[in-house]
């Protein structure tokens, strides 16, 4: 899985080797739109490299199971995610409120996806946001950062070592945030929107970049269930 | 303007030359540049035409714009020198037809008042002698007036509340409100002449005012050329990213196109309106290269750190042979510009502010900011969502107000400004 470092400040983007084990199946993924900064670099994943993939994200032949974490949500309680999130199609992202790149357009590009679905389809879907920045991202923060984007975004903080290791077990290899000299921070997050079905299971990568449409296109398939 | 007899019959003022330039009824804003058009010299200073760029400072005072037209002309010219900008809230019990009157006064008014005619009503004189001065007066309404008018069906979409961004602290006193005039001139006198019958209208008959703000532009001759970017409290050049006048793209960024919905504001445009506080103390802490830093452009020339000059388009990707981003992550310019926002560009036309010292000793100052936009959605919406995470600038303000209007389109002669709105209401 690959890492991105984000370059604040000044540090030079460096992007960390996949470290996971796990083959990169070398091009032939969907055409997902990647978006120009090294954030969206993707590999890592073992991905269905099927033309006939019915889906625009990245197919996973082996897919991950939904962590079970338990953070603190936006609003100060606690939330297991496997618990709040059961039943429902599960699109995760770890990011911060102050990311400079992909995570704002992350949030917009879901936000403006579940706007044009049905209120039926939307209510099938949550849209959880974990905070790779925690000690910055208070639940207020996090509360009012996603609410920008719409209200019923789950947003979730907590200690940073618990979100590392829920991160780690998706092959997101995140690290503590350091402050630098000039006092901006450089903080890792994730590339990729993770897609779990009602079942559970995480078997559709969406890299930064992936646009309305293609989201589109690849929600009403995964609600109605996996065509296996 | 359409009818010269009309405006020769009375005038403040001797009467310029100006009818042919103004032409048949279009806006007299346009060509490349947006510039103005100008009256010509009077017959007693005809040897002194007035083919430069620059406007000589007896002549800045007859600049005038057409008041008639598809769009009210305040949207696309250039920032005057002075500008109020006053929201009102309907009385109890007001009716439709009783906006329609006001709206019928209004649109009188500022036909009357960017001629430089005297108003037929009551006028107080407080601009005799005086030339249009580049006047313009723009009106808007709130979603909250369709509701209070049994319009709710009539809302559009964009006039969705804007959510409640990171780091917002918004006053709800000085925000929205049911109606919204734009009054601004090159001359302070002349804009509140204007405002000021406005506002008696509204008074005397179905509008309290629910706040107001003024603030500054520049003024006629100021700049080094007709068409340089205005520079901020911050010492910036703000407005280098805005959509260039007399393109099509102007038009799709800012104007609700003519098979747009919903009918009755096909012309019209979105206004977003923030009051932004600077933190000028801590930003004149920070030194020049610290500043620059946090726009992303040098703070004389405008050029983007990426190099070049003012209209270069920045490099996002460049870095330093350190090994460091030219135009750093948090950069204003970066998490602004189009590229990181899915496009989405707006028309900011900001006027300054400088009101004295607040409670805790620092400067009540800062940008009333304005932004057109065919949809705020995809225009403000999003930038704001990204800025307010993002921007190190974002460090730097606090956005104390706000408002989201819809601008109503221009209107022809002998039509007034909401007619399509309020005829059938």
């Amino acid at each position: 899985m690959n890492i991105v470092r984000k370059a604040h400040g000044g540090t030079p983007r460096r992007i960390a080797t996949a470290a996971l084990g796990l083959a990169l199946v070398a091009g032939s993924v969907s055409a997902c739109g990647s978006s120009s900064s090294s954030s969206s670099a993707s590999s890592g994943f073992v991905v269905n490299s099927a033309p006939s993939s019915l889906f625009d994200g990245d197919e996973l032949t082996q897919p991950f199971s939904k962590p079970d974490v338990t953070l603190t949500d936006s609003s100060g309680q606690q939330f297991n995610l496997v618990q709040g999130t059961k039943g429902k199609l599960t699109l995760l992202y770890f990011g911060y409120t102050h990311c400079p790149d992909v995570c704002p357009t992350t949030m917009a590009t879901l936000a403006a996806t579940l706007r044009s679905l049905t209120p039926a389809q939307a209510a099938q879907i949550d849209v959880v946001f974990i905070s790779s920045d925690p000690t910055r991202d208070t639940p207020a923060v996090l509360h009012t950062w996603l609410g920008q984007y719409d209200p019923a975004f789950i947003g979730l903080t907590g200690g940073f070592t618990t979100i590392q290791k829920a991160a780690g077990t998706l092959g997101i290899d995140i690290e503590p945030p350091v402050k630098l000299a000039d006092g901006s921070y450089s903080v890792t997050h994730g590339a990729e929107v993770i897609a779990f079905d009602a079942k559970g299971k995480g078997y559709l990568v969406y890299t930064a970049g992936t646009t309305v449409p293609q989201f589109q296109h690849d929600i009403p398939l995964l609600l109605a269930g996996r065509d296996e | 303007m359409s009818s010269g007899s009309e405006a020769a019959a009375t005038t403040r003022r001797r009467l310029f030359a100006y009818t042919g330039a103004v032409g048949a009824g279009g806006l007299v804003v346009g060509g490349a540049a947006g510039a103005l058009t100008r009256s010509s010299a009077t017959s007693d200073n005809s040897g002194n035409s007035n083919n430069s760029d620059t406007v000589p400072a007896a002549d800045a005072g007859n600049e005038q714009l057409a008041f008639y037209g598809a769009h009210q002309p305040g949207i696309a010219a250039p920032v005057q020198a002075q500008g109020w900008l006053t929201a009102f809230d309907l009385k109890p019990g007001a009716t439709a037809a009783q906006v329609r009157s006001l709206m019928q006064q209004w649109t009188k008014i500022a036909a009357a008042a960017m001629a430089a005619r005297p108003l037929s009503e009551g006028d107080d004189a407080m601009a005799y002698g005086r030339g249009p001065g580049a006047l313009t007066v723009t009106v808007g309404v709130g979603a909250s007036l369709l509701t209070k008018l049994g319009l709710s069906h009539d809302i559009p979409e964009a006039l969705t509340p804007l959510p409640t961004f990171l780091g917002d602290e918004i006053d709800a006193a000085s925000s929205d409100g049911d109606l919204v005039v734009l009054v601004a001139a090159n001359d302070g006198l002349v804009a509140v002449h204007a405002l000021r019958a406005m506002q008696r209208a509204a008074a005397a008959s179905v509008a309290t005012q629910r706040w107001q703000l003024g603030g500054f532009g520049e003024a006629s001759g100021i700049l080094p050329s007709p068409t340089a970017t205005p520079r901020n409290l911050m010492g910036q050049l703000d407005g280098t990213g805005n959509p260039k006048q007399g393109t099509a793209s102007f038009d799709q960024t800012v104007y609700v196109p003519a098979d747009g919905g919903p009918t009755w504001m096909r012309g019209g445009s979105y206004l977003v309106y923030r009051r932004i506080r600077m933190l000028l103390n801590d930003w004149d802490s920070l030194d020049r290269g610290a500043q620059e830093a946090a726009i992303g452009r040098d703070k004389l020339t405008g050029a983007p750190l990426s190099g070049g000059t003012e209209f270069t388009a920045p490099d996002y990707e460049k870095f330093s042979a350190a090994g460091s981003l030219l135009i750093p992550p948090g950069a204003h310019i970066r998490q602004a510009s189009a590229e990181s926002n899915s496009g989405a560009t707006i028309l900011r036309r900001p006027f300054s502010y400088y009101n004295g010292l607040r409670a805790d000793g620092s400067p009540d100052a800062g940008l009333m900011f304005l932004a057109f936009q065919a949809d705020p959605a995809t225009g403000f919406t999003v930038i704001q969502q990204r800025l307010s995470g993002a921007d190190t600038l974002s460090t730097f303000i606090k956005h104390e107000a706000s408002g989201l209007f819809a601008v109503l389109p221009g209107c022809e002669d002998g039509g007034y400004l909401g007619q399509a709105l309020l005829d059938s209401a």
